[in-house]
């Protein structure tokens, strides 16, 4: 005799399909789960708008800029930087959400660090926004553990064989920065247009702060 | 074995996805490039104080979408669906409401109830700057001594650390498996993603940061002598039993 067995209950992955329910198309898809959520009552369509307009407007990597700027003009900040990230920064008011336990690592005329998140796309928010489509891709989350010169290279970045690449693999709750070298030339810069040197890239690793000649 | 999201070292993939003029990187990408991504986020973030997931279970479900959804997904696709996951798992929705809500939406008639009853966790917009500011810190007081100490050589398991669930979460990448490396940051005691991802409470153990040696993580054809990773690895991940 066979046994009939319900396939349903036996594998516990099925939970893990239920999204298949919705249709293909992504919009779509966001569509219906908003209307559904809104209309139970378990999500407010003003908290959606306040969300957005939070990583649209108000938290970016000008946030990060500041920091940088700051450890560079400031050398007793810089040192509370390198012992406590999440407390220095705590003075600048950017806290919270994906920036919880933060760890600043600084690049030297020895040393060049880059993050990356194998597993996800784990990025500190607070000070860097959300991350850019590039951080969160497969090849970048793939190659830059493996092949982290290369992958600079594509950036436009040319290190010298010497130099060692630190790549920080962000597995846990804790969120790095990078803190660039100040470039060469901005003595007489103040903390504000420093600031505007400082790019995203450049507190990621994947990049240098640029001089804008304008 | 492992799920589709743990792809450190994979060969296969091509250029990375960006933009250079004459050499130099071009940054324009918007915040969201479409407005779907924008109410993808925000439902997930606004979802989570009523779903009451640890960010773990969260990543967890993510990492369970089949393999081919999530190769194919758009990080945003991937956000949504693991999210439609949890929702029916937790029983807030069900598929008879997920259907409907489609109905709906394609016949132009958006339902609206009238009467309305809030979930008492529902995130209120005056509380998401002090929800978002106060973020989930994993730190937990120590509940052991630490076994490892800064500068201490240690190896990785060469399996899954998860022993409390077959295919669970956990956070110690395929690449790093079975690798020697040396401690160079102790963080105190974290939760443990491994029994937090799967409702087993926080778990805490000591977190350190391991540095490995591009020659012992890719051998010499693909490794060099100067390059290093860091991987961030709770205590139960080490041992140093065979040194």
């Amino acid at each position: 005799m066979i046994k009939k067995i319900n396939t349903k209950k036996n594998n516990t992955e099925n939970i893990h399909h239920s999204h298949n329910i919705l249709p293909e198309e992504p919009e779509l898809r966001v569509k219906a789960l908003e209307t559904l959520l809104v209309n139970k009552g378990l999500v407010d369509r003003n908290t959606l708008n306040e969300l957005i307009d939070t990583y649209e407007n108000r938290i970016g990597p000008k946030n990060g800029a500041k920091v940088i700027a700051k450890a560079w003009v400031d050398v007793s900040f810089k040192e509370r930087l390198l012992n406590n990230a999440t407390k220095a920064i705590e003075e600048l008011s950017y806290t919270g959400r994906q920036g919880e336990h933060m760890v600043v690592v600084e690049n030297t005329y020895e040393i060049h660090n880059m993050v990356v998140c194998t597993l996800c796309s784990c990025y500190p928010w607070p000070v860097l926004g959300l991350p850019p489509s590039w951080y969160k891709s497969d090849e970048y989350r793939a190659r830059a553990v493996r092949e982290p010169r290369k992958v600079l290279k594509e950036f436009g970045l040319l290190l010298d064989e010497k130099i060692k690449i630190k790549v920080w693999d962000s597995t846990s709750e804790m969120r790095y920065l990078v803190l660039p070298m100040r470039p060469k030339g901005t003595e007489e810069l103040t903390e504000e247009e420093l600031a505007k040197t400082v790019t995203r890239n450049s507190m990621i690793g994947t990049g240098l702060p640029e001089l804008i000649n304008d | 074995m492992t799920r589709s999201h743990d792809m450190g070292g994979r060969f296969g993939d091509g250029n990375i996805p960006i933009k250079l003029k004459d050499g130099r990187f071009i940054d324009d990408e918007p915040v969201f490039k479409f407005e779907w991504h924008a109410k993808a986020l925000a439902v997930t973030l606004a979802a989570a104080p009523v779903g009451k997931w640890s960010i773990d279970k969260g990543r967890f479900f993510r990492e369970c979408l089949p393999p081919l959804d999530y190769s194919r997904f758009s990080y945003y696709e991937k956000w949504i669906s693991a999210l439609v996951n949890l929702l029916v798992e937790k029983k807030l929705i069900n598929s008879e409401e997920l259907k409907n809500a489609v109905n709906e939406i394609q016949n132009n008639k958006p339902y609206i109830n009238q009467k309305k009853h809030y979930h008492p966790d529902m995130l209120k917009p005056e509380d998401v700057s002090i929800t978002l500011g106060r973020g989930g810190p994993s730190k937990r007081a120590d509940l052991k001594k630490p076994r490892y100490k800064i500068g201490d050589i240690v190896k990785t398991l060469n399996f899954s650390p998860n022993k409390y669930k077959t295919g669970g979460h956990t956070r110690l990448p395929m690449y790093a498996r079975g690798k020697q490396g040396k401690i160079i940051l102790h963080h105190q005691s974290h939760v443990l993603p491994d029994k937090s991802a799967h409702n087993l409470g926080d778990g805490q153990e000591h977190l350190y940061t391991v540095e490995f040696l591009s020659y012992e993580l890719w051998g010499n054809t693909n490794g060099n002598e100067n390059d290093i990773v860091c991987i961030d690895l709770w205590e139960s991940y080490l041992t140093n039993d065979s040194f």
